[in-house]
């Protein structure tokens, strides 16, 4: 993935948000033990990762990642950070702490998370520490604020795109028209990721001279010449296309959102047959498989897996999905609203007993919710229980059973 | 239409407290002795424009910098003019001069920055020593 091979190793190697950059060198260059963490703030793309990993790489530090919102509870961060911080002098290594999404961190649900990681953070920390975050609103970075030294990046000016983009097409020996340049910078949105990654399903589609008929290729036509492909490679082919650049996508332009969108307009193919249950299951337990695996490079930031996704897919439908073709019509309305209006309900209770129990919403939904449905059955008078039936209709049954509840 | 370079200085006609406040917050300086406002890096522009706009009554569009010469980076005949948000996006971004130089050209300048910087931090330290 150009995304990746590109990832600037220095900090002059970087676009953009040169002032922020500036700064953030500065403090690193005169960090001393106690010197407040450094936040950087900005919107997703724009490099706050590869600056923390660009700076630890010109001063010699080796770069403990941590990923904020997935470390979250009180115990979780100190049981990783505490001896980290404590034991940093021991080995002799120079490391540097780099917390990503920190506004990821939420004071309530989290268990402390907060709470914990301002307490390490205002212990004076042994070794210099990176955090990021993309917005800038909220209580965690309310409070962050007050113990950190604030960097704010934005996004990046498009000529600035424009003279980065040129570089890596020379570094790569390929060439695009002025014009399908001009369109990948714009449509990128000042996301240098997104926009390396445009670039390369672009000039990837073998496609010579960049036909403009490529950006256009509707998703219909891809997904059909996918379920009409001869051979595997043919089909891995056509979902290449599908992820360039189609008119209208459902979900947005960046490529993440695209691949969102591919498999979108598969399933809405998939279901919207008449083939055997079986058949379905198959193809559906496939693209599932996809859609885990998308997510999970997408978490762990492995963007040259990505590469592997469309393989992946072409040979686990090809057999189960020739004849097939293209629909866009998802879940069948009447369906879907009535899954959505019970959600919303469902969360509704979900997050007040979270809030009321300093609980996270996951294990309120895991360990309490199927409890509470038990003893709602039970209840005398009680005309519910939460697993026998929620909508619109019976919310208010909920809300009494739950209230005779407490009082008992 | 007044045109406002991100990184000059600029002068404003009386303001009123709430207004001047209202600027501070959104991120301009004031320099009490050159009576001369400044937007600093990573203000909220949108915010900032807005205020203006009320104060001069008049259309305001934001000129950025280059990063190379520091002069403006020529936003009202730029390619992109038209698909690029300045008030959201870097107050710096290059001029058609500057974009000539290339990748290596703009690399090379921030290289003599960054050098310069450090070089200056260093100054600074040694002069704290000593004093």
């Amino acid at each position: 993935m150009w995304a990746e091979r590109y990832r600037p190793k220095g900090i002059i190697e970087m676009v953009g948000n040169e002032d922020a950059r500036l700064e953030a060198y500065r403090w690193l260059a005169g960090w001393r033990q106690g010197d407040r963490p450094l936040l950087l703030i900005g919107p997703p793309g724009i490099g706050k990762t590869t600056m923390a990993k660009a700076l630890a790489n010109e001063f010699g530090y080796e770069l403990f990642e941590l990923n904020a919102s997935d470390e979250r509870t009180k115990e979780r961060l100190e049981s990783i950070l505490k001896p980290l911080l404590e034991n940093a002098n021991i080995y002799s290594r120079r490391i540097l702490l780099f917390l990503d999404e920190v506004d990821g961190l939420h004071g309530t649900y989290d268990r402390g998370g907060l709470s914990a990681l301002l307490s390490i953070l205002k212990d004076a920390p042994s070794i210099p520490v990176i955090m990021a975050a993309n917005s800038d609103s909220g209580e965690v970075i309310k409070e962050l604020r007050k113990v950190s030294k604030v960097v704010m990046m934005k996004n990046i000016p498009p000529r600035l795109l424009l003279l980065y983009l040129d570089h890596v097409l020379a570094s790569e020996g390929k060439s695009m028209s002025i014009g399908e340049r001009l369109r990948v910078v714009v449509e990128c949105n000042g996301d240098v990721r997104s926009m390396l990654n445009m670039t390369q399903s672009f000039v990837g589609m073998g496609v010579s001279g960049m036909e403009p008929i490529s950006y256009s290729t509707p998703i219909d036509a891809a997904i059909n010449s996918f379920f009409a492909a001869g051979s595997i490679e043919e089909a891995v082919d056509a979902l290449r296309r599908s992820e360039g650049f189609y008119t209208d996508p459902s979900f947005g332009y960046d490529s993440e959102k695209r691949r969102t969108d591919k498999l979108g307009a598969l399933y809405s193919s998939i279901i919207n047959t008449s083939i055997d249950l079986d058949r379905m299951a198959r193809l559906l337990e496939a693209l599932s498989y996809a859609d885990m695996l998308i997510a999970r490079m997408n978490k762990l930031r492995m963007w040259s897996m990505l590469r592997y996704i469309d393989g992946i897919i072409a040979l686990s439908i090809f057999y189960d999905s020739r004849g097939l073709s293209y629909s866009q019509y998802d879940t069948p309305y009447h369906l879907s609203s009535k899954i959505f209006s019970e959600g919303r309900i469902l969360r509704m209770i979900v997050d007040a007993i979270a809030s009321r129990l300093h609980e996270s919403r996951r294990n309120v939904v895991a360990y309490y919710i199927p409890y509470i449905s038990l003893i709602l059955k039970g209840i005398k008078g009680s005309t519910v229980g939460i697993g026998d039936d929620i909508s619109i209709d019976n919310f208010e049954d909920i809300v009494k059973s739950i209230a005779m509840l407490g009082e008992r | 239409m007044i045109r406002l370079s991100i990184h000059k200085d600029f002068t404003l006609p009386m303001l009123g407290k709430d207004t001047f406040v209202r600027l501070m917050r959104a991120g301009v300086e004031y320099d009490k002795a050159s009576r001369r406002f400044r937007i600093k890096e990573g203000a909220d522009v949108a915010s900032i424009l807005a205020i203006l706009r009320e104060v001069v009554r008049e259309e305001i569009s934001i000129e950025l910098a280059c990063v190379i010469c520091g002069n403006d980076a020529g936003c009202s005949g730029c390619e992109f003019s038209s698909n690029c948000d300045r008030t959201s996006v870097a107050g710096k971004c290059i001029c058609k001069q500057c974009l000539m130089r290339g990748y290596d050209g703009y690399t090379e300048h921030l290289s003599t920055l960054f050098y310069n910087a450090i070089k200056d931090m260093k100054r600074e330290k040694r002069g704290k020593r000593k004093g």
